[in-house]
């Protein structure tokens, strides 16, 4: 993939029917083989950044395919930081497959999935964080996803983690300078309090750590079971749910064939939403299957909303599905437009609803959000880590520090310290990029005067 | 005149380079214009310090001089660091450059093999794409088989004093022009250094009691392993201070200064930057340090450590007469900046042999460092695979787990380097290992087996590590709280008794670093071993990496330009991805096996 003396192209818009399709082309030659297949009246080369009618055609004045568009971003201000072309055609397969069939044959390669982006980390347009940023972004499902990969993408999790960084190798540049420099009585007068240091850098990372449970939620969504006894109205209440939600549109196939299963926006966080079959009659061994199978579902749930029809006693069941799911288990009474028996007015019960008259709904979907840990803070003014990959560097951040402060207060030296240090920022720039040995050289000759 | 290996130049690169091949039964030339010049100590009369006494004790555990000569030559010794762990404590002496002059040659000229010759090299004698010797400038041909060059500022050097500026390789000595030119002409990549030195008083015209003095250790650590002990009466340093008057004199003539009137293009060292530049970039302070060293024990040359200048000579006056305790002291040389030609060290294999000419080796500045000490063991890196070329041999690579010298080497043949490249201990990715106590441990056996180490020092270093052993062995159990950062060898004895053997200063030490670190080096050891098994994997040195599907344009260009000896070092080029690195490891084997299937093998 890493071959940037090449020109690619793809269709960028999705394939299929459309008003419109665009395709794109980055590489050094994007113009010259954008152009062999574009004529306007415009000037030539096209103007940068503004958009040209032309006309498509085959190769050096081949037989005419389509009228189109083409934006030309020059080198240094591209999406990739390369030459990067962009046409705009009808949205008709057949138009894009014979412009895409041209564009190779005048030197172009397809581009592999991803490429686009991968050439703009390479180039310096974005670092990795921002990257994965893209990549969220386009795949998330709900606002409050697609907020947090803005945010990703727009380089905030990149700043904050440069911010970290950056306190990161001024702790470093200041232990090396005492190791390296000792004499020198520039380094000696500014000796600060590395421990204190570390401590404050710990606790920025340890921030940012705490704040992938609400980023992971957002980017991987949760699953919702919904269980009860049979005819506890567990149907009309998933329809009900599903009526009050968007329900998201998704090419992704259901997750389970046994279930029904639907996939709703619930306070930002996409939900998979799970009807299951009821807990009945323990004696008939086709209930008890269908049985196990709930409980398998509720196993792998995050939140399971436990629903008995106000009217009927709790039964021993519901009671040791309960105790089986802890703090997990949602209970609800259900059916509140009928008579309600004593418990369903327990502190114990999270919600009262009624499919029929739709009363206690919206306290549910509440209810069920704050199961989940949903942040009552809008998720685009926070900065959240989304990926697993980010919490597993940042986690191994967090630990190296740590052991750094034990061997400060076992009164160990700067020596030993420093391996941890160099570690934890190692872990940090797996999030965006790595900091070279030189970077550190420069903050200590530019801190300190050194030389004798 | 015919010879195995010439080396070209007498500085601290050269000395060692010429002593390794003679000491290695090659029949070696050194030569230099001047025999009055070997050894010269161009810049501080100072040897050592951290990361640089590392890589002089390294030099010493392979069988090199200069350990051995600055404890004869050493007027003061310090260990540096004594404060922190074993691994960065360093030792660093001010020694007397007229004496370590007389016993680098007197070392040099004991050897049976060795000769030296006087005379400026003008070219080199090339066949077939490989030296064969050089032409010196008064007609003499000297062949050989290998050619070390160690020509250090000497390149195209060119000196400035304020605006006057004058070819030379040192002050008052002439400069190497024509092989500067054969070395361009020959295509090697050719760039620009600077570096400075500052003005040298007459010691009887300082007033010494105004400054603070420093004096030697009461124990004073030797650079050598074969040095029992440092017996003699230490000569001390001062300290004194730069002023705000100081400062105006520099700043009212920086327009006079060559470096910031626009005369110089070389890139000088960030971290041994010359007076007018810390005034100017750190306005701030209001005072800079000088260190007054002295020359010599007997010689009245004192060196100002601190205050490296090109100012016009009548700026340097000034500037030294608005020093408490300086005032009217007598220059008797004045300071002044050095441009130099270096080759990219890129062009260099990691034996120090260049890729474009065979046999030919290219060691100390002209590789882009700075430093006695680094000149030093590029010297004897160069020196031995000299000799090993010429014995027919494998050469000798260090890894960057064994040795400063080997990160020096790897640094700069994989990186290249774009100001003078110093070592410091942070460097080394597995620091924690290369500590001095156990550079022998590290090196002597190498040593050994290449023939650099007597058989006297490698007896030596056997019963070191005996006693070593036994010690560890007796240890038993307190070992545990010798671990503790605040206990040393001598509270165990304290309470335990003496151990059973007797043990010297830098055994305890050795002892010391190996338990208090030992949970670090168990750690970096399995790193390394899990690196080990592919990093060391050898590409073979024909390798056409254009030929190599799955490789992209640009890393092939990187490989076949920087032609990386293993696996491990392909793997630190920039912009060689793991996949890259993946593919060659691929290559390596269908190599490796090839190899095996050789018709002439045997066993096929």
């Amino acid at each position: 993939m890493n071959q940037p003396h090449q020109t690619i192209a793809a269709l960028s818009t999705p394939s299929g029917r459309a008003a419109i399709a665009l395709i794109r082309l980055s590489g050094p030659d994007a113009l010259l083989i954008a152009r062999r297949l574009f004529t306007s009246g415009s000037p030539d080369p096209p103007p940068a950044r503004r958009s040209v009618l032309g006309s498509i055609h085959g190769r050096e004045g081949g037989q005419e395919i389509d009228t189109g568009c083409l934006t030309y971003y020059p080198a240094g201000r591209s999406y990739t930081g390369e030459d990067l072309v962009e046409l705009t055609c009808h949205g008709n397969p057949v138009v894009v497959e014979r412009i895409l069939e041209e564009l190779l044959a005048a030197g172009a390669r397809p581009a592999s999935p991803g490429e686009f982006t991968y050439r703009a980390v390479v180039n310096g347009r974005m670092d990795l964080a921002q990257a994965e940023g893209v990549r969220d972004f386009i795949e998330a499902a709900t606002r409050g996803a697609a907020e947090a990969a803005l945010g990703q993408l727009r380089g905030a999790l990149s700043s904050r983690v440069e911010q970290i960084k950056d306190a990161l190798v001024e702790a470093i540049c200041r232990a090396e300078a005492s190791i390296e420099f000792a004499e020198e009585p520039d380094v000696a007068a500014s000796e600060g309090n590395l421990a204190a240091r570390l401590a404050g850098i710990r606790t920025d990372v340890e921030e940012l750590l705490r704040s992938y449970r609400q980023g992971r939620l957002l980017r991987e969504g949760a699953r919702v079971v919904i269980a009860g006894r049979t005819n506890a109205g567990k149907s009309s209440l998933f329809n009900a749910l599903l009526d009050t939600e968007r329900a998201i549109v998704s090419d992704r196939p259901g997750t389970t064939r046994d279930f029904l299963s639907e996939r709703i926006d619930l306070a930002g966080v996409p939900v998979t939403l799970i009807d299951t079959a009821g807990l009945g009659d323990e004696a008939d061994p086709l209930e008890r299957e269908g049985m196990a199978r709930t409980r398998a579902q509720a196993q792998q749930a995050d939140v399971v909303v436990l629903l008995c029809p106000c009217d009927e006693p709790l039964q021993e069941a519901d009671e040791r599905l309960m105790a089986e799911l802890q703090g997990r288990a949602l209970l609800a009474a259900g059916k509140i437009d009928r008579p309600s028996l004593e418990w369903a007015s327990e502190p114990r019960v999270g919600a009262r609803v009624s499919s029929v008259t739709r009363e206690g709904l919206a306290p549910l979907r509440e209810a069920i959000g704050r199961r989940l840990g949903v942040d009552e803070q809008p998720s685009g003014r926070r900065l959240l880590v989304t990926s697993a990959r980010h919490h597993a560097a940042l986690a191994d951040c967090a630990a190296r520090l740590a052991a750094a402060g034990s061997r400060l207060a076992e009164g160990l030296t700067e020596e030993v310290v420093v391996v941890e240090l160099h570690a934890a920022l190692a872990s940090l720039g797996d999030i965006t990029a790595p900091v070279s040995p030189e970077t550190i050289y420069d903050r200590i000759f530019s801190t300190f005067c050194i030389g004798k | 005149m015919r010879f195995d290996v010439i080396v070209i130049g007498a500085g601290h690169a050269g000395c060692e380079a010429a002593h390794a091949s003679a000491r290695m039964g090659l029949h070696t030339a050194m030569v230099t214009p001047s025999i009055g010049s070997v050894a010269r100590m161009s810049c501080n009369p100072a040897v050592g310090g951290i990361a640089k006494g590392h890589l002089v004790r390294e030099i010493d555990a392979l069988g090199g001089l200069m350990g051995r000569v600055t404890d004869e030559a050493g007027i003061q010794f310090r260990l540096l660091n004594r404060s922190r762990g074993p691994a960065v404590r360093a030792p660093r002496a001010q020694a007397d450059k007229a004496l370590y002059h007389r016993v680098m040659l007197r070392e040099l000229r004991a050897l049976p093999g060795l000769e030296l010759v006087e005379g400026m090299v003008a070219d080199l004698l090339l066949a077939a794409g490989e030296a064969r010797g050089v032409l010196l400038a008064d007609g003499r041909r000297v062949e050989a088989r290998c050619v070390v060059a160690t020509t250090g500022t000497f390149l195209r050097g060119l000196i400035h004093i304020g605006r006057e500026s004058f070819p030379a390789g040192r002050l008052g000595e002439a400069p190497s022009i024509d092989l500067a030119v054969r070395l361009e002409q020959l295509g090697f990549g050719i760039g620009r250094l600077k570096t400075g030195t500052p003005p040298r008083l007459r010691r009887d015209t300082i007033d010494f009691g105004r400054f603070e003095p420093q004096h030697g250790d009461a124990d004073p650590v030797p650079f050598s392993f074969g040095t029992e002990r440092l017996d003699r009466e230490q000569v001390p340093c001062h300290i004194a201070w730069t002023n705000e008057r100081t400062h105006a004199v520099i700043r009212a003539r920086l327009a006079d200064s060559p470096l910031y009137g626009g005369c110089i293009t070389g890139v000088g060292p960030r971290y041994c930057p010359s007076i007018e530049d810390k005034v100017v970039r750190f306005a701030d302070r209001a005072r800079h340090q000088i260190f007054i060293e002295p020359e010599g024990r007997q010689t009245d040359e004192i060196y100002l450590n601190g205050i490296s200048t090109s100012l016009p000579r009548e700026a340097q006056r000034e500037l030294i007469d608005s020093i408490d305790g300086l005032s009217g002291a007598e220059i008797v040389r004045p300071g002044y900046a050095i441009e130099y030609d270096f080759v990219h060290p890129t062009e260099l294999k990691p034996t120090l042999e260049t890729w474009r000419i065979d046999r030919l080796y290219l060691a100390g500045q002209i590789d882009g460092t700075t430093g006695y000490e680094e000149a030093g063991a590029l010297g004897i890196m160069a020196g031995i695979n000299a000799a090993l070329k010429v014995r027919g041999e494998e050469p000798l690579i260090l890894g960057r787990h064994e040795a400063y010298t080997a990160v020096l080497v790897d640094d700069l043949v994989r990186l290249g380097t774009s100001e003078p490249y110093r070592m410091f201990t942070s460097r080394a990715e597995h620091r924690l290992l290369l500590d001095i106590d156990s550079a022998d441990a590290r090196l002597t056996p190498h040593g050994w087996r290449i023939g650099l180490v007597s058989a006297e020092a490698y007896e030596r270093f056997l019963s070191r590590y005996d006693r070593v052993e036994r010690a560890l062995a007796w240890l038993g159990a307190a070992s545990r709280r010798l671990a503790r950062p605040d206990v040393r060898f001598d509270d165990i004895e304290a309470d335990a008794g003496p151990a059973p053997v007797r043990l010297s200063d830098r055994d305890k030490s050795l002892i010391e670093g190996r338990i208090k670190y030992s949970g670090y080096v168990s750690q970096a050891r399995r790193e390394l071993d899990r690196l080990a098994l592919d990093a060391g994997r050898r590409i073979p040195e024909g390798l056409d990496f254009a030929g190599i599907p799955g490789l992209s344009a640009e890393i092939v260009e990187k490989l076949a330009r920087l032609r990386p000896a293993t696996l491990g070092q392909a793997a630190r080029i920039s912009g060689v991805t793991p996949a890259a690195v993946a593919i060659l490891r691929v290559h390596t084997h269908k190599g490796n096996r090839a190899k095996r299937r050789h018709p002439a093998d045997p066993g096929q």
